[in-house]
């Protein structure tokens, strides 16, 4: 048998030697290396796998092609609104808790959503709050706090869909509007905050909870638009 | 769990969390994309729309697999797309340069890389496609078959052929006795 060809030795590399192409191997030593080489090409291919380089592009092109394509938010900084408002800011912390508040307080009076989903039915946090959580571990924590974060936003864009509260307890669109600003302004302080420290649990869970009750209070200041009134800013 | 809080703001379009999986990802993500587009200046325009297509798609991660598995697919995808619109990836017998020009000979381990990043470049589109596909990033011929829209056996045929183009210009490093192996090679396996 004449030598085996190249195409043939690669494939050997994967593939299992027919008995006539066994034999020649057995007995020469050319296509036996050959057939080495082939393979230390393949284990030094795997190798550049895990071989990292250097990004192809900078951030600050990137970034300008994120914000024209609209994935990078431009809300303007806290620094840019009003001074009036920066009060706001001072007490505009705590309002995504009382928001958090206020959604447990409905729940546990009583008060019916029509078709609420039985999923929330089934876990009253009144019932929850009866005993004191236990954690494992820091991780099993944050692994509840990133569970509660997003039972939360669900809940506040249910809410935000079918949401009676205005009808007794008087909001309206200059509420929402006044909300809206105090909500923009946590969003734009606590991401400035989150640039200085970007693992920080606490930033995250306060500008994550910001940003959804920012989404459902926009569709309930929607809503309450007069009819023919389009939302375009407030 | 900071991964996940990074992506949830980044899909809320937060320029630093955007920025943080950029930074944390792209020298992985990029290399790939490098290695698969050959040419510098189009591995950087195509580096971009992948990001682009990534940071995009955020909002259907649903954290089944690791961020970095799920961003590796898309930029694979998008990758050879982006070569397609290049019309540098054809049928499936795409023939490989008959390029016999060898490369510089390095025994430094980072060089030594290069030198085979090198060579890959000399290999056809579609022939290096499916080396890196399938030596490099372990896909199997059924899926690179499915990415490059060819069949299973024609992605084993370019492949043979893109081994045995390689053999030849990296001579210098797969020839040494084994006796004589450099010790990063043996820890290969």
């Amino acid at each position: 048998m004449s030598h085996i060809s190249p195409e043939r030795l690669a494939a050997l590399v994967d593939e299992t030697a027919m008995p006539d192409e066994a034999s020649h191997l057995a007995a020469c030593a050319e296509c036996t290396d050959e057939l080495t080489a082939h393979r230390r090409l393949v284990r030094l291919a795997l190798a550049e796998a895990s071989r990292e380089g250097p990004p192809l592009n900078d951030w600050a092109s990137l970034g300008a092609m994120l914000k024209a394509e609209g994935i990078i938010s431009t809300m303007p900084p806290a620094s840019a609104r009003t001074p009036r408002l920066q009060w706001v800011m001072r007490i505009a912390a705590g309002l995504v808790l009382v928001a958090g508040s206020a959604l447990a307080g409905r729940w546990s009076a009583g008060i019916d959503f029509p078709s609420a989903p039985q999923q929330a039915a089934s876990s009253s946090p009144a019932a929850d709050s009866a005993a004191a959580p236990v954690f494992a571990s820091p991780q099993a924590a944050m692994q509840v706090l990133t569970s509660s974060q997003q039972q939360y936003s669900d809940a506040a864009a249910y809410l935000a869909a079918q949401d009676t509260t205005s009808h007794f307890i008087g909001l309206n669109v200059n509420t929402y509007r006044a909300r809206l600003t105090a909500l923009d302004n946590i969003v734009a302080s606590t991401r400035a905050a989150l640039y200085q420290a970007p693992q920080d649990p606490v930033l995250n869970q306060y500008y994550l909870s910001a940003m959804a009750a920012r989404e459902a209070t926009l569709k309930q200041y929607e809503a309450a638009l007069p009819a023919k009134q389009a939302l375009e800013r407030y | 769990m900071a991964d996940q809080l990074t992506i949830r703001r980044a899909i809320h379009g937060d320029e630093a969390a955007l920025r943080a999986l950029w930074v944390q990802y792209a020298p992985r993500i990029d290399a790939v994309v490098r290695r698969l587009v050959g040419d510098p200046d189009q591995a950087a325009d195509v580096a971009q729309e992948v990001w682009i297509q990534i940071f995009r798609a955020l909002p259907t991660y649903r954290g089944d697999s690791q961020f970095g598995t799920w961003a590796h697919r898309i930029a694979v995808n998008r990758t050879l797309n982006a070569l397609r619109s290049l019309r540098r990836i054809g049928s499936s017998e795409t023939a490989i340069e008959e390029d016999t020009a060898s490369v510089e000979h390095d025994g430094d381990r980072s060089l030594l890389a290069q030198t085979i990043d090198e060579a890959v470049q000399k290999l056809s589109p579609g022939a290096r496609a499916v080396f890196v596909l399938h030596d490099v990033e372990g896909y199997t011929h059924e899926e690179i078959a499915s990415e490059l829209g060819i069949t299973a056996g024609g992605s084993k045929s370019q492949l043979f052929k893109a081994r045995a183009k390689l053999r030849t210009l990296l001579k210098h490093l797969v020839d040494v006795p084994i006796s004589q192996e450099p010790s990063h090679v043996a820890h290969l396996s």
